[in-house]
């Protein structure tokens, strides 16, 4: 037993100190990644530019040891203020965003921005965020820190990259969000038309550890797209992902896609984990440049993929099989047109996050 | 003192319960103080404890039988980082008892949640996972998993220290301001 004796009557001076907050979380934060990997495209296909069958985005550069980006993020809180600058260099950076035009010329500059806003809370409930964001719409984003797989999906890589704009975040509780917003068009620096897109999200959990997202924007050129994301930690090792959405454009560009990919995944231990993932994948019909009517096609999609982390690096082999409605993929490199209704691929990879 | 003696484990010396469990109780002896006194002054100390990243409130008061409950976390970091980047928070259940000139503090059930990197550059919570603390990991990943129970081990010590710096604060009675009389 301890025996605390009181000091002199030390008269109550209420100084409100959270004992939970540490001192370094109002300091600059630094993370990111880098990421590296090798793929096998076992039709042996490649195009003029190396690149194979898969036609998902990034980790896409057939027998290779390529690399996908260096990412650093900076972020920020103090009070109610905060920020989020983040910039990345390499092949996966400069496939997931756009090219900008200085001066209004023709030459395309590299900006590199991934994410790059700040947000200001009004109240624990309230908070309003304006700048360049990465979409708050579908499962996979752009990191390969935030992906199980390596590889993409179909939804993730018709579906919008990042969303800049305005929007305000309603924080009701734990287990009920929203927020509305303004946006730019998909994935542009600068909206040459002005403000033109309106989006919404839901977010509710209805079991502890369900986590329910439902998205939409809505603008033109854009297009409407409704998504629902959600993911469920059924047990500590058992987790589920699922997205689905459904897109489409009217006018001159009509058309649009239907998907849903599940995200069914197993942590055999801490350092080893397994997940699959099953996509369906519907382009709908479009009319082409020339008028003419494209009809619609589909592919199934399976990809088996293991995590094995030690520490910060995570290595991430992976095998991919591609079937499609029609012919869709190239059986080799000499092909010109497609000529296969199926693909697969394997990849090793690795990713260090810091 | 409910500290289990004889079941210190290895790691920065947590005391552990009798099912294995990291848990740190004691009882602390402030003489002079009613129990009413110490209630208030427990109570005042367990508002400032939170979880990070939660809106939930956790405060369970029970002024019948002199107890308050709550729920806190610390934060912890990956290591080998330029700065300090976040690994997750270390969450853990806290209860103090009072009696005149005694309180009892438990704090127990560590669970370590892990933070991943969202879409928008920061670092949230995986929603629904949470490892406990004396859970042993695959040697890829122990040195880590060490040095965050050495964060909590030193922080669960800084808590206990402010715990008892606030539980020794004493309101001064307000003595009466006297007034002057003209007509004496």
């Amino acid at each position: 037993m301890k025996k605390l004796f009181l000091p002199i009557i030390v008269s109550l001076i209420s100084v409100v100190h959270l004992y939970a907050q540490d001192e370094e979380e109002n300091g600059l934060q630094i993370s990111g990644s880098v990421d590296t990997y090798w793929k096998y495209d076992f039709s042996g296909y490649k195009d003029g530019s190396g690149i194979s069958n898969i036609p998902t985005s990034f980790a896409d550069e057939q027998n290779s040891i390529s690399i996908g980006m260096i990412d650093v993020a900076l972020s920020q809180t103090v009070g109610k203020a905060s920020l989020v600058g983040e910039f990345a260099f390499g092949p996966r950076s400069v496939k997931s965003i756009p090219l900008f035009q200085p001066d209004g010329d023709n030459d395309d500059a590299y900006v590199g921005i991934q994410n790059l806003y700040a947000s200001y809370a009004f109240s624990d409930v309230f908070s309003l965020t304006a700048g360049y964001m990465g979409t708050f719409v579908g499962y996979e984003v752009i990191s390969p820190v935030g992906n199980f797989n390596y590889s993409t999906s179909y939804l993730f890589t018709n579906g919008p990259f990042q969303n800049s704009g305005i929007k305000a975040d309603f924080a009701i509780s734990d287990r009920f969000a929203f927020m509305v917003g303004l946006f730019n068009d998909w994935n542009v620096y600068q909206d040459f038309n002005g403000i033109s897109d309106f989006g919404a999200q839901l977010y509710f959990v209805p079991i502890e550890g369900w986590n329910v997202y439902l998205n939409f924007v809505t603008g033109s050129p854009s297009g409407t797209i409704i998504d629902i994301t959600t993911g469920w930690q059924i047990s500590d090792d058992f987790y589920l992902g699922l997205n689905a959405a459904d897109y489409w454009v009217t006018g001159e560009n009509a058309g649009g896609y239907t998907g849903v990919a599940l995200y069914p995944q197993y942590a055999f231990s801490d350092a080893f984990e397994v997940g699959v993932r099953y996509e369906y994948f519907k382009f709908k019909e479009f009319t082409d440049t020339d008028l003419s009517k494209i009809s619609s096609q589909n592919v199934n999609t399976l990809t088996l993929t293991a995590n094995l982390k030690a520490g910060p690096l995570t290595v991430i082999p992976e095998f991919r099989i591609d079937g499609a409605s029609d012919d869709f993929f190239y059986k080799k490199s000499s092909e010109i047109t497609p000529n296969s209704k199926s693909a697969s691929q394997f990849l090793i990879a690795a990713v260090y996050a810091f | 003192m409910v500290l289990i003696s004889g079941f210190i484990s290895e790691d920065y010396n947590f005391p552990i319960n009798e099912q294995g469990k990291y848990h740190f109780s004691e009882v602390v002896e402030i003489p002079g103080l009613d129990k009413e006194q110490l209630y208030e002054n427990g109570t005042s100390f367990m508002k400032k404890i939170k979880v990070l990243n939660s809106k939930k409130k956790y405060l369970y008061t029970d002024i019948e039988n002199l107890t308050l409950k709550s729920k806190g976390s610390f934060m912890v970091y990956k290591i080998g980082s330029i700065k300090k980047s976040i690994a997750g928070a270390v969450e853990y259940n806290i209860q103090l008892e009072f009696k005149d000139g005694k309180c009892r503090y438990t704090i127990s059930s560590f669970t370590f949640n892990e933070y991943k990197r969202n879409r928008y550059g920061k670092y949230e919570p995986v929603k629904g996972k949470h490892s406990p603390l004396e859970m042993e990991v695959s040697s890829l990943n122990k040195k880590e998993w060490e040095k965050h129970r050495q964060v909590v081990y030193e922080k669960t010590q800084d808590l206990i220290q402010n715990l008892q710096s606030d539980l020794i604060q004493y309101e001064e009675p307000k003595t009466k301001k006297s007034k002057k009389n003209d007509n004496w």
